[in-house]
């Protein structure tokens, strides 16, 4: 993908229904891309980081040869979906609709 | 004095002391040098005497002087008197004390016999007390001198008298002393006791471990190291920000960095950001020397386009993403998918079901384009390529696509191809997936394999051999996979509007041009009519266009092609131009084709002329004809039962027919696109869910779930789903009874077919050609 078809791809996920921000967070856990402001992104790196981390090695532990995919947490005000990678993590947040 | 005395000692006498000494010559009485204790000699006597020193006798040499210490002050006065006022005269002074009294302690030592001793000390330590002058003395503990010495005089006298007669009574004395406890006493009758335990003896064992294999490292770190770091990466930098100046996502980059400015320049940076354009991101990255803070934005922003550079090489997770927020979205629509099982059609007597619409998937840029052609994937249940292309020939929209869906992710397309000219055409291979042909309006043949780009890691399109030698001269409409060769190379046939089939195989290793797609023209198709006389007196003969073909799914050498005049043939791979029969379908040109997925003898067509036609392939007439009253523009076997098929007609309704329930009326006709403003084009069964995709001439396609009562399965007794080898035998049965139904035993036609010895005939004759590969 180069970098348009990343902008793109950004742009598009913003335009669904009920998604509220996008944060991409590199290695160490610093966002270098996010829709929201600051403070909230670096909160949300911080804390995804954490969760990501923890969630892994517990998926390690279980059976060495699994990995973790990603992460989707259903809260009561939204859902949060995290997509870890190697270099980058991508986190989206997101109102679930409701029929 | 000191010295003065060893003088006189050293004239007086001769040492005799041994001892340690210097070792030097000692004796007595001799004469010469030796030397004294005091390390003097008599050489030393010589003495240097000054010459008015007193001189002495030796008597008076002598003379002993006797010198005293003592703490009386001599220059003190001795007759010091004062005044004093009562006797009125002068009285002598009292000497004032000349000592000062620096330390005082009182002793608890008491000289043993002493009168203070046994004072004090009634009982004694010493064995002598067993004296019996002691022990009288200690009952009656004496105050004076005078009575201990007066004891003592009669202690004395009593001894010399009662020696003799009392000596019993001094044993007896004796023992009782010895039995009184000869104890120490203190003021506080306090007694110690101890005792010691064995020590144990404290062994010491140690194992010494292999230390772990250790490097160091060391650097340097000051401000000057650090400062060259930054300049030699801010002039890495303007490298960077070009491209991504160029690719116009930097400014996106700036907002995302509103957080990370320093607070000094941010009256300055939203100045800059309210310009936003390109030139001013590269100007802003050459001015990296104006201002310190704006060398620092700018290296931050530098340092982002880097960084997304690198993003866009590792974006798989935005893909996975997008396919979750999808999920999120069409939370509903998959549950839907997944369970929704309409009750009702289990009221309804008739045995109609009804379709329900899922997704729409469109984009954009194939608003105008009409969907051409679609092809599930077999392996992959929920992946589909559709081609974009143009049916209308009038005003042909020149440029065509072919994309590659998934119905995880109905915003965006997972794969897209822009075509050269409109797609006609595509089929996804049915073993490798990766695997799409296309054909396409010009009469190319486009081959496009799904494959990680070792650039990027990430799944690209790339095109194989699309500008090959042309081998059909008009659109080609159908392209259909064949069972790989004996090479295991895959190959497909395409039929083109100039009449022709040919056979591309794909051939990594051929010598030949192309990137290994090599084609081979199979069949034409004449038309069964004599040839035509053109304008300067030459016959021609007429080529049918072929508008549809279809491969048999178990007989792999058979296919059928429909034509624009209407036609059918049956054809053999193996025969060439030859063909096993002829149909004379339609009027108007057949829209589509298809075998049956079960029954080895029936396939389904369709056409413009507002009829669906079942036909068995030994006759030449149909078995089932429904005359619809529209035109008919696309029909499809369902691949879970024999006698099920749907159709799509002009005006956007879907019909679903189970020849099994009713054989001459839809079980489903529904509307599942707008009348009159869009025509559905192409329809197309999921090869495993029950669904199926309409494509319409707006790029759009809808999907659709058939109700249970579309999709009847055979069930065994027990309520299992039969499967496998008895499920294919039901289903054939199923359609033989059918047909029986509708067949006239004594007037069915034969049909031209060719005899056996034509067919070794022509076998050879091709295999000598070498054509024509099964």
């Amino acid at each position: 993908m180069s970098n348009n078809e990343v902008e793109e791809a950004i742009k598009r996920i913003m335009s669904h229904k009920g998604v509220v921000g996008l944060i991409v967070i590199n290695h160490e856990g610093i966002p270098i891309k996010s829709t929201l402001e600051n403070s909230l992104s670096v909160q949300y790196a911080a804390q995804v980081t954490q969760m990501v981390d923890k969630t892994r090695s517990m998926i390690k532990e279980l059976d060495n040869n699994n990995d973790l995919t990603f992460i989707r947490l259903r809260t009561k005000k939204h859902e949060v979906l995290v997509c870890p990678e190697k270099e980058y993590s991508m986190i989206v947040i997101q109102n679930p609709i409701d029929t | 004095m000191a010295p003065g005395k060893p003088q006189q000692q050293d004239q007086g006498k001769a040492p005799q002391e041994g001892g340690a000494s210097k070792g030097k010559k000692r004796g007595k009485g001799r004469r010469g040098n030796f030397e004294d204790d005091y390390g003097y000699s008599r050489r030393d006597q010589n003495l240097a005497k000054p010459p008015d020193q007193e001189k002495l006798t030796e008597t008076q040499l002598k003379e002993e002087l006797v010198r005293n210490l003592s703490c009386v002050d001599p220059a003190k006065m001795k007759n010091r008197v004062v005044w004093d006022a009562n006797e009125k005269g002068f009285i002598l002074a009292q000497d004032e004390e000349q000592t000062i009294h620096m330390f005082h302690l009182d002793s608890e030592l008491i000289f043993k016999d002493s009168q203070e001793e046994i004072k004090e000390y009634p009982f004694s330590l010493s064995e002598e007390v067993e004296d019996p002058e002691f022990v009288e003395k200690k009952s009656p503990p004496p105050a004076s001198a005078d009575p201990s010495s007066s004891n003592d005089g009669i202690s004395d006298e009593q001894k010399a008298t009662e020696e003799a007669e009392d000596a019993d009574e001094k044993e007896e004395i004796a023992q009782a002393k010895e039995e009184k406890p000869t104890k120490l006493l203190n003021q506080f009758n306090f007694c110690e006791r101890a005792s010691q335990t064995l020590n144990n003896p404290i062994r010491e064992h140690s194992a010494q471990t292999v230390p772990p294999p250790r490097s160091s490292y060391k650097d340097y770190c000051n401000a000057w190291i650090i400062y060259d770091l930054y300049e030699s990466d801010t002039a890495n930098r303007p490298k960077a920000t070009k491209k991504v100046a160029a690719g116009g996502g930097g400014g996106e980059g700036e907002e995302g960095e509103e957080g990370e400015k320093k607070e000094g320049a941010e009256g300055e940076e939203k100045k800059d950001k309210a310009k936003d354009t390109k030139k001013d991101k590269e100007r802003e990255g050459k001015v990296a020397a104006k201002e310190k803070v704006r060398v620092r934005k700018a290296s931050i922003l530098e340092g982002t386009a880097a960084q997304e550079a690198a993003l866009a090489k590792s974006a798989e997770g935005l893909k996975i993403l997008e396919r979750l927020v999808m999920q999120n979205v069409f939370n509903d629509v998959l549950h839907d998918f997944k369970y929704y099982e309409d009750a009702s059609d289990e009221f309804r007597e008739t045995g109609e079901g009804t379709i329900l619409p899922l997704w729409k998937f469109a984009y954009d840029r194939a608003k105008k384009h009409h969907v051409t052609s679609i092809s599930w994937a077999q392996s992959e249940p929920d992946m589909f390529a559709v081609s974009y292309g143009s049916f209308n020939f009038m005003h042909p929209i020149l440029d065509g696509m072919v994309l590659i869906w998934s119905l995880r992710n109905t915003a965006f397309p997972e794969h897209i191809w822009m075509a050269p000219k409109g797609a006609m055409s595509c089929a996804i291979h049915p073993l490798q997936d990766c695997l799409v042909a296309v054909g396409l309006y010009d009469g190319n043949v486009a081959l496009l394999q799904l494959r990680e780009n070792e650039e990027n890691s990430n799944r690209s399109v790339i095109l194989k051999n699309c500008h090959i030698v042309m081998k059909h001269r008009s659109p080609i409409w159908s392209v259909r996979w064949a069972d790989n060769d004996m090479d295991n190379n895959p190959n497909f046939y395409s039929c083109g509007m100039d009449g022709q089939v040919i056979h591309w195989v794909i051939d990594p290793s051929a010598s030949g041009g192309g990137g290994g797609l090599s084609g081979t023209p199979i069949a034409t198709l004449h038309l069964p009519v004599p040839p035509v006389q053109g304008p300067d007196g030459t016959n021609y003969n007429l080529f049918g266009c072929a508008r549809a073909m279809a491969i048999h799914p178990k007989e792999r050498s058979t296919f059928l092609v429909g034509t624009a005049e209407g036609n059918i043939f049956q054809c053999s791979m193996l025969y060439g131009s030859r063909f096993q029969q002829i149909y004379n379908a339609h009027f108007l040109p057949v829209a589509a084709l298809e075998w049956n997925y079960f029954h080895p003898d029936v396939f389904l067509s369709c056409s413009e002329d507002w009829t669906i036609k079942v036909w068995d392939r030994n006759d030449s007439e149909p078995m089932y004809v429904f005359e619809i009253g529209v035109a008919i523009l696309d029909c499809a076997w369902a691949p879970y039962s024999s006698t099920v098929f749907a159709a799509v007609t002009e005006e956007g309704k879907t019909l679903v027919y189970d020849l099994n329930v009713n054989k001459e009326k839809p079980i489903c006709c529904q509307q599942v696109v707008t009348k009159k403003k869009v025509r559905p084009n192409r329809i197309a069964f999921n090869p495993y869910y029950p669904l199926i995709v309409v494509g319409d001439d707006r790029g759009q396609l809808t999907t659709l779930k058939l109700s249970p009562n579309l999709r009847n399965l055979p069930r065994d007794p027990k309520g299992h789903i039969v499967d496998g080898e008895p499920r294919v035998t039901f289903e054939i049965n199923k359609m033989t009874k059918l047909l029986s139904l509708v067949r006239d035993p004594e007037s069915v036609t034969g049909p031209k077919t060719l005899t056996l010895a034509d067919e070794k005939q022509a076998k050879n004759v091709l295999s000598i050609m070498g054509a024509g590969k099964k």
